[in-house]
């Protein structure tokens, strides 16, 4: 329990040591100040970071550089309230930090001294150390940074000679010269400069679009992003095809948001006013813009006509072309395979598959298509043509030769490949059996017939007919019926207003009648106050009618004794007893006593409340 | 008096041979053409079912054993043509969509994209969904109607309201499904089917225009609209262009 206690101690003084000396540390005033490279390529810039620290901070001192541009690009403050508990007491502290970026641009190239920063803390002036920065041509820092091994292949040896702009692009490998029916991968790049006061949201695809080119739009997947110090670097192959001859200019867009900090206010001279602590506080404007790159001048030619070949059907580029041919051994009739390969790097779009001369004894039937690429962008890759072959008689020994022709941009020449035909051993025919033999005895064309094995045999029953195409929605007829079932509906909804209105009628009755009613109730009530016989049993009377009048629907002024007795049968006793006893009051003379009243009244008010 | 009766019943008895002749005909000619194809006569088959469409004898059996005929004859623009209009007749028919599909994996053609909102809606013809539209209106405005005549001439509260609500209520669903599948079908009665091999997609409406593309023969396009003989047209591969109008042929004609 001792040595417990004892280990609990030592812990909690140790604790209170480092705490301490972590205050101890963490208070101490000064300015610092560093630059995150000592070399930069004219044209971009480098980053300068400066920190103060101190529990009161005055005015900080900015130095002027000739030919040098600091450019405040943020800031940042904190607060730091430490306490610490010793031997001798408790004791706290107060600090403040503040990190300030500038962006130093040289304007020219040498070597530049940025003399000390000053500021004052706590009533002491601080200084930084003088900085160093040398700003090189282009050509220079490219071959320095080659030197240090540190941009990637992606990232430029700087924006294009006199442009600062925060974002730029280019278009490479686009040769000057084209021939109209050239295709070329064309790498679009556009840079964003990672130091530059504003922040990417929504990127678009860089596109190329230009009348006399074809260029299909890139998929989102075949954009590269990269990045390094200095740039983001976004970047994507498109196959651009040269469609119209004449000289052109060629540029990418790229559309895309970006949120730009708000530039300072004139009156506020602060240094903490700055666009990147306001971006910090959310004082940014999102703006869409389209970015062009820098153009491209390209001429696109048209293809020479002299010494075109006549089985050139418009491939450009560079094509070799083989032939193989299944099976090898065939009979008369028999359907062959023949394979036309061509394999390179131009416009698989534009080969046509080449037209087999015509051989003794074959016939030939239309080929079908198939492109494998080897690249994203289709430029590379083998275009297979698969063709059926039927050798008519025993004469047809050797294939039909295949000429295939292009037009090669880099020797300007036009170049025709002419395969060597594979060797093929036609026997003589086998009577009946397979359909490709029967087809040769008929002269039909079946050859695709036997190539299609798994083609879903013709129907024999012939099915609905009809005379018409047309889907019904065409028809009148079918618009007539609906407008049928809408009279319907239409006679139903004028039905449930003709319903709506009767229970209208039948409420607005039923309303009148009580209020009647209550009105004959309430003279019957004062004839009873003033013990006025003959007033009393009107009321009385006036009030039955009134009732029964509104549940029968008749008028209460028609309403007889015959009608009562009629309606209510052996049920209208008591309501005729009740009409008889106020007749007599009213027309007999007869005089009722209070307590009558009364128990008229009770009779009334219960015959009321019965129906 | 045999005479007379004959003479009486004579015009009938036309009329009824008038209105037979054509049927029998047809059914005769739809054989005659299954037994050309049978026997590998291939233009024989082709030119008997053609007649019979020409005569308003339209039947998807038609359309496909013609398509099945122009596809082993290697005349696939108008095969894909025959089959597309087999379809809207048989939007589910599983021999026309096995061939269709063979034809084009043969022959190199790609697919129309189908969204996956429009499968479900296609898996009735546009006719179908017109009729179960019809339907589901009808059985609204019925229900309607009833409710309505209870309430006039009956005893309000003996009317079966749960059955007449959840009547209308699967009949407003199965309308909005039909104008759905209605809306997802307009886009295959738009389609041409392209009838020549390497039509060149234009630039510009002009002979003389630069191409961006060609298209094969079989492939479809959506047409967008049409200036003189050229039409701007969008194919599978989403690329739009001008095509000359003399290359294509609508599926509905």
């Amino acid at each position: 329990m001792k040595n417990f206690q004892f280990a609990i101690f030592t812990l909690r003084k140790v604790a209170l040591t480092l705490l301490a000396l972590t205050v101890t540390v963490s208070a101490e005033s000064g300015i610092s100040a560093r630059l995150n490279r000592d070399t930069v390529a004219l044209g971009s810039s480098a980053t300068l970071q400066l920190e103060v620290r101190g529990d009161t901070l005055g005015a900080l001192t900015v130095p002027q550089v000739a030919g040098l541009q600091l450019e405040q690009i943020g800031s940042s403050r904190r607060n730091n309230v430490s306490f610490s508990f010793g031997n001798a007491g408790s004791a706290s502290s107060r600090e403040t930090i503040v990190q300030i970026g500038f962006r130093v641009v040289p304007q020219r190239d040498g070597s530049f001294t940025i003399p000390p920063f000053t500021c004052e803390i706590d009533g002491k002036t601080y200084a930084t150390p003088p900085l160093t920065l040398t700003a090189l041509k282009d050509s220079a820092a490219a071959t320095q940074f080659a030197n240090a091994g540190s941009p990637s292949a992606a990232t430029p040896a700087a924006a294009p000679a006199g442009q600062t702009a925060a974002i730029f692009g280019k278009i490479t490998g686009v040769p000057e010269k084209m021939y109209v029916g050239q295709i070329t991968p064309a790498t679009v790049t556009f840079y964003v400069n990672r130091h530059a006061n504003l922040q990417i949201g929504q990127i678009g695809l860089p596109s190329l679009k230009h009348d006399a080119f074809a260029a299909p739009a890139p998929r989102p997947d075949e954009v590269r992003q990269q990045q390094d110090n200095a740039y983001h670097v976004f970047s994507t192959v498109v196959p651009l095809t040269a469609i119209k001859e004449g000289r052109f200019e060629l540029a990418a867009e790229w559309a895309l948001t970006v949120l730009v900090a708000e530039e300072p206010g004139g009156g506020d001279e602060s240094p903490f006013n700055h666009p990147l602590l306001r971006g910090f506080l959310g004082r940014q404007t999102q703006k869409s813009v389209t970015v062009s790159s820098e153009r491209l001048g390209v001429e696109v030619l048209p293809l020479p006509d002299a010494e075109r070949p006549a089985s050139f059907t418009g491939a450009v580029g560079r094509f070799d072309a083989t032939l193989s041919a299944e099976p090898a051994e065939v009979r008369t009739g028999d359907p062959l395979t023949l394979k036309i390969s061509i394999k390179g790097s131009g416009n698989f779009d534009r080969i046509a598959a080449p037209a087999p001369t015509a051989g003794a004894g074959w016939k030939t039937y239309p080929a079908s298509a198939k492109f494998e690429s080897a690249d994203s962008t289709g430029i590379t890759g083998v275009k297979i043509f698969t063709q059926a072959l039927i050798p008519q008689n025993e004469q047809a020994r050797i294939l039909p030769a295949v000429e295939f022709s292009y037009f090669d941009p880099l020797t300007v020449k036009y170049v025709t490949v002419t395969p060597p035909p594979p060797p093929v051993t036609v026997l003589p025919a086998e009577p009946g059996g397979a359909l490709a033999r029967q087809a040769a005895a008929h002269g039909a064309d079946s050859a695709l017939a036997a190539q299609n094995p798994a083609l879903a045999p013709i129907r024999l029953e012939e099915g609905a007919v009809r005379a018409d195409l047309r889907p019904v929605t065409g028809t009148a007829w079918f618009w007539m019926a609906n407008g049928g079932s809408l009279l319907f509906g239409l006679a139903g909804f004028l039905l449930l207003r003709r319903h709506r209105k009767t229970l209208d009628a039948d409420y607005q009755a039923r309303r009148q009648t009580d209020r009647h009613t209550a009105l004959a109730l309430q003279a019957l009530d004062t004839a009873l106050a003033n013990e006025d016989s003959a007033a009393f049993a009107e009321a009385a009377s006036r009030a039955l009618r009134e009732h029964l009048a509104g549940l029968w629907n008749l008028r209460a002024e028609s309403l007889t004794t015959a009608d009562v007795r009629q309606r209510l049968g052996g049920e209208g006793e008591s309501a005729l007893a009740l009409f008889e006893a106020a007749d007599a009051v009213t027309y007999a003379g007869r005089r009722l006593s209070r307590a009558e009243m009364v128990d008229f009244k009770r009779q009334v008010r219960e015959q009321l409340n019965q129906s | 008096m045999t005479m007379k009766i004959i003479m009486k019943i004579k015009p009938s008895l036309l009329a009824a041979m008038l209105l037979w002749t054509p049927l029998t005909v047809r059914a005769g000619d739809f054989d005659a053409a299954n037994q050309a194809y049978a026997a590998q006569k291939y233009d024989d088959a082709i030119r008997i079912y053609e007649n019979l469409l020409r005569n308003g004898s339209l039947s998807a059996s038609v359309f496909y054993n013609l398509g099945n005929a122009y596809y082993v004859k290697g005349e696939i623009g108008k095969a894909v043509l025959e089959y597309q209009r087999a379809l809207l007749l048989e939007p589910n028919a599983a021999d026309v969509t096995a061939n269709l599909a063979a034809l084009r994996h043969a022959w190199g053609l790609p697919e129309p994209a189908v969204a996956w909102w429009q499968k479900p809606l296609l898996m009735f013809g546009r006719d179908t969904w017109a009729w179960i539209g019809f339907a589901a209106l009808t059985v609204t405005m019925l229900a309607v109607f009833v409710r309505a005549l209870w309430l006039n001439f009956s005893v309000p509260e003996k009317c079966p309201l749960r059955l007449l609500h959840g009547a209308v209520i699967v009949s407003l669903l199965l309308l909005l499904f039909a104008g759905g599948g209605l809306f997802a079908q307009s886009e295959r009665l738009d389609r041409q089917v392209v009838m020549a091999g390497d039509v060149a997609l234009k630039v510009s409406p002009f002979a003389e225009a630069g191409s961006i593309a060609s298209l094969k023969e079989g492939d479809l396009v959506k047409p967008l609209k049409q200036h003189n003989d050229f039409v701007y047209v969008k194919n599978s591969a989403g690329q739009k262009g001008w095509v000359s109008s003399g290359s294509l042929q609508a599926v509905l004609p």
